[in-house]
């Protein structure tokens, strides 16, 4: 005989989490809500760390498929240290992949600016975009990562590390590092478009 | 303040802070955002379906209350399917108006009118809905099969109660939503493997894959596939999940696979 629902409830009570059978409808919601909080970041993280700007967008998605198919292993509060740990994987990833292939075009903004015709404003917020991603571009990968963290996502010094899985010390120099570094790439760049203005 | 002559020959400080307050403040295209929320319902579907035969399957090894095992695979099972089909049929309202005909791909749910795939199949985010017991859907196959339970625990689901569930017409019926038809393949083929009857869970499987080759369930497909291989003691058997756990180590159907893998390995079938 079938019991109700609550009684079935209270007879998996004592399973494990990660053996309780888990509603459809909680997964959506949870996934959904993963995406809807933290998508602008993701987002804007990939683009910040060289992914090219045709595939950010899939990239993205991947991220959260990849999150949502693992969603028993992300824990409540949890989430965005999660997801910034599979979106900076991937994006290495993609780096190493794209330069193993010989694709990566130099310098490699990533535009990630809707390619629809847009205002005077918009085409220059593009460009200075462009511009701050040439600049990135030129740090080392480990530098690039914390500095965008913290930098532009303004992430602490212990999420960072807590994202990045190393000690916070380590976050600390190579922030350090990255600041310096960023800030002469900045002044490079700018002295290379004035030589070609 | 974005002009570009401004970043190229201004202050690096300056400039350096007034790029990195630009890109604090971007944001991602509400189409990118919209797109992926259609992938991933259409994935956490399939995770959740995955999710609960794990735990079913993951469900007598711990054996709390003897009085409550038998019953519990049973009740797992109806449980399973039931969030499955509440579920799936939010999923096949909200992608009707979009699979008219021809078979489903995630593309396709992809492609989906947004204000319907996301208004439809997903719940509020803190408000997940309830389940609702539907009498009509009481006798729905148990989503773990009896081929990897322990005999002593797990006795197979009663066949009354599983022919009570969708027939082959359900699923050949042409009028139903192509992900309905789906749904009704596997279950159908996972009937028949709970029966004891490989050779027609074969059957409907490969009815299936003609008429879905590259449909929403098909990792479900290719799970089940396993099984009834297994079942069959097919020679092939190592050969298809080792296949199966490279295509899709991630799909949380792979720990199902490698559990059942593992148990006909120790069971002394050889790889």
């Amino acid at each position: 005989m079938i019991r109700p629902m609550g009684d079935l409830d209270l007879a998996l009570h004592n399973l494990p989490a990660s053996a309780a059978p888990v509603s459809a409808a909680a997964v959506a919601g949870r996934a959904r809500a993963l995406v809807l909080e933290h998508f602008d970041f993701i987002w804007r993280l990939l683009c910040r760390l060289g992914v090219p700007g045709p595939d950010v967008d899939d990239t993205a998605q991947q991220v959260f498929i990849i999150a949502t198919q693992r969603l028993a292993d992300v824990p409540l509060g949890g989430e965005r240290t999660f997801l910034y740990g599979v979106a900076l994987r991937t994006a290495a990833t993609l780096r190493r992949n794209l330069r193993r292939r010989a694709r990566w075009v130099e310098p490699g903004p990533a535009d990630c600016a809707s390619s629809e015709p847009t205002p005077h404003e918009e085409l220059e917020r593009r460009q200075a975009l462009q511009f701050l991603d040439e600049v990135l571009h030129r740090l080392e990968d480990d530098l690039r990562e914390v500095f965008v963290l913290c930098e532009i996502e303004e992430l602490t010094a212990p999420q960072v590390a807590a994202i990045v899985q190393v000690p916070v010390g380590t976050v600390a120099s190579r922030l350090r590092r990255a600041r310096q570094e960023f800030g002469q790439q900045l002044r490079r760049l700018q002295a290379e478009r004035a030589r070609v203005r | 303040m974005t002009n570009p002559n401004a970043f190229w020959s201004g202050d690096a400080d300056e400039v350096g802070e007034q790029l990195l307050h630009l890109a604090r403040r971007e944001r991602a295209p509400n189409a990118a955002r919209e797109r992926a929320l259609s992938r991933v319902a259409a994935v956490s579907l399939s995770a959740a379906v995955a999710t609960t035969a794990n735990a079913a399957s993951a469900a007598p090894a711990l054996g709390h209350a003897a009085g409550l095992l038998g019953l519990k695979w049973l009740a797992i099972g109806l449980g399973a399917a039931l969030v499955s089909l509440t579920a799936i049929d939010q999923l096949q309202r909200a992608l009707t108006p979009a699979a008219g005909h021809g078979a489903p791909s995630t593309a396709g749910v992809a492609a989906a009118p947004v204000e319907h795939s996301v208004a439809q199949v997903w719940p509020a985010a803190d408000v997940a809905p309830p389940v609702v017991v539907a009498p009509t859907v009481v006798a729905v196959v148990p989503t773990a099969p009896p081929v990897i339970v322990p005999k002593t625990e797990a006795p197979a689901p009663k066949a009354e109660a599983l022919d009570a569930g969708p027939s082959a017409a359900a699923f050949e019926a042409p009028n139903r939503s192509p992900l309905a038809r789906e749904v009704a393949a596997l279950r159908q083929a996972r009937t028949a493997l709970a029966l004891g009857k490989p050779g027609p869970a074969l059957e409907t499987l490969a009815a299936y894959h003609r008429e879905f080759p590259e449909g929403i369930l098909s990792t479900e497909e290719a799970a089940l596939r396993v099984e009834i291989a297994f079942a069959m003691a097919d020679a092939n058997a190592f050969e298809l999940s080792r296949r199966f756990l490279a295509e899709h180590a991630t799909s949380p159907l792979a720990a199902r696979v490698r559990a059942l893998t593992g148990a006909k390995s120790a069971s002394g079938i050889k790889p």
